[in-house]
């Protein structure tokens, strides 16, 4: 067993072998596998399916070591071929090339570490020299200055968020995002994210209150993710508030679940809008209004981080009532490695 | 007697802010623009504290702390890594262990990032 019989053409190119040569001829002579990351280490593409006498995708990052010696990288399966009687009489092997996906994923990848590094050294570079600026560092603006200088300091800032925002949508969409729960006291989290908004707050003259269930003790969350869910939550309810207006910050626990809620008695969502709410860069016509610099990243952000960890979200809201955005996820969280974390 | 900060980043403009901010806030500040002669610098001046960015070229500022934790001085020397890469994890821990602080610089306004500095300075 072993012996190839069926050696179409796309096999031929692959392995550079013609199937006049291959047919007849152990598979193990004519095709060589191999681990992307460790070409000298040979793989058995047939062994596995032998042993176990079921089909198997093989896992991703493997070679096909060409006649000529150079690597293609494959996706591959193989599934054991039985007669009447289910005996394996045979195997039927498929190869894939996927040198141009390889290609795809691994620009995909650069882009992203270079974006990451190279897009925020001029904003950090406009962040600090606007700062001291803004500071009288070297000298007092007049009242104009100062607020021209203001106005690239916001913008940059602003520019350094959807840079974030981008990044992490690229990552979450890449699968590369790594999930790191550890023990974290979650009304220290809320404090941290209603402190960043502290300015608006003040300036929209907002309330703010929070109230964290004496039940969470010791929970396990990651505090990058649970930040972000809060942050957007938060960041929303404070731009689309009226003057005086009233949020409140709730965490609680349902079963084995935390459950973030965040309320507002702000401008609300259109009710034929609602259901685009989660959509990447959809922004509701009355929000477009209030406030023109949204990205409309948030809340897909918030919604793909929630898929990707078994959590949820949902919202319930009110044209010009207000608006309440819940976030449930598991109080231990499920690691997961991945090369990157969020931003 | 003011102490001594050496900026290790190649960015020429991030390094010009943190040395007219750090001067102003009272420091002796001297330069260097990659992890080779940041290292050479931080050997012969011994300063209080290395500002160490890690994406440089000639030599990255991990392979500059990794040299510098070998030397007799340079193990128990004061680092904070300042950069615009994220994820510090990525750094192995041992390393990331020995440093007094990491700070992400678009997240963090000048002024923050020396008082950072300020902290583990006066330490």
């Amino acid at each position: 067993m072993g012996y190839r019989s069926v050696f179409n053409f796309v096999a031929e190119t692959l392995t550079g072998v013609k199937a006049s040569k291959a047919i007849g001829k152990h598979y193990s002579d004519v095709v060589a596998l191999s681990l992307e990351e460790n070409p000298k280490l040979k793989v058995d593409c047939i062994a596995d399916v032998s042993t176990m006498g079921k089909s198997l995708a093989m896992s991703n990052h493997r070679v096909l070591i060409r006649s000529n010696g150079i690597l293609i990288p494959i996706s591959s399966s193989a599934s054991p071929v039985r007669d009447k009687d289910g005996r394996v009489i045979g195997f039927v092997v498929i190869l894939r090339d996927v040198t141009e996906e390889r290609r795809v994923d691994k620009s995909k990848t650069e882009f992203v570490s270079l974006a990451s590094h190279q897009l925020r050294t001029p904003l950090t570079s406009i962040n600090w020299y606007s700062e001291m600026l803004l500071s009288d560092d070297i000298g007092k603006l007049s009242s104009t200055q100062h607020q021209y200088a203001q106005d690239i300091h916001t913008s940059s800032n602003r520019m350094v968020k959807l840079v974030n925002a981008l990044l992490n949508v690229a990552r979450l969409e890449m699968g590369v995002v790594e999930i790191n729960p550890e023990k974290v006291d979650l009304s220290d989290i809320v404090k941290s994210c209603i402190k960043d908004l502290d300015t608006d707050i003040f300036t929209k003259k907002l309330v703010v209150t929070y109230k964290c269930d004496k039940a969470i003790v010791g929970v396990c969350v990651d505090v990058k993710i649970l930040t972000i869910i809060l942050q957007n939550f938060l960041s929303n309810s404070v731009k689309y508030c009226k003057i005086r207006g009233n949020i409140h910050v709730s965490i609680t626990k349902d079963k084995s679940l935390i459950v973030i809620a965040v309320s507002d008695n702000g401008i609300g969502i259109p009710k034929d809008q609602q259901k685009n709410v989660f959509t990447k860069l959809f922004r509701a016509d009355n929000a477009r209004f209030v406030d023109s610099d949204g990205s409309g990243l948030g809340l897909y952000i918030v919604s793909e981080i929630l898929r990707q960890i078994d959590g949820k979200v949902w919202f319930k809201s009110s044209l010009k009532k207000g608006t309440t955005f819940f976030a449930s996820l598991p109080i231990v969280g499920r690691y997961r490695a991945g090369n990157k974390g969020l931003v | 007697m003011a102490k001594h900060v050496l900026v290790v980043d190649d960015e020429k403009l991030l390094l010009q802010a943190l040395v007219d901010k750090l001067t102003r806030a009272g420091f002796v500040v001297s330069t260097a623009s990659n992890g080779k002669e940041g290292l050479e610098a931080a050997l012969t001046s011994q300063p209080d504290l290395i500002v160490l960015d890690i994406v440089m070229p000639l030599m990255d500022g991990l392979t500059m702390l990794t040299k510098l934790r070998n030397d007799h001085w340079g193990k128990s020397a004061k680092v904070i890594i300042l950069t615009n890469l994220y994820d510090p994890r990525k750094i192995t821990p041992s390393l990331l262990s020995t440093v007094s602080d990491s700070i992400v610089k678009s997240d963090c306004p000048l002024s923050k990032v020396v008082e950072r500095i300020e902290k583990v300075v006066l330490k």
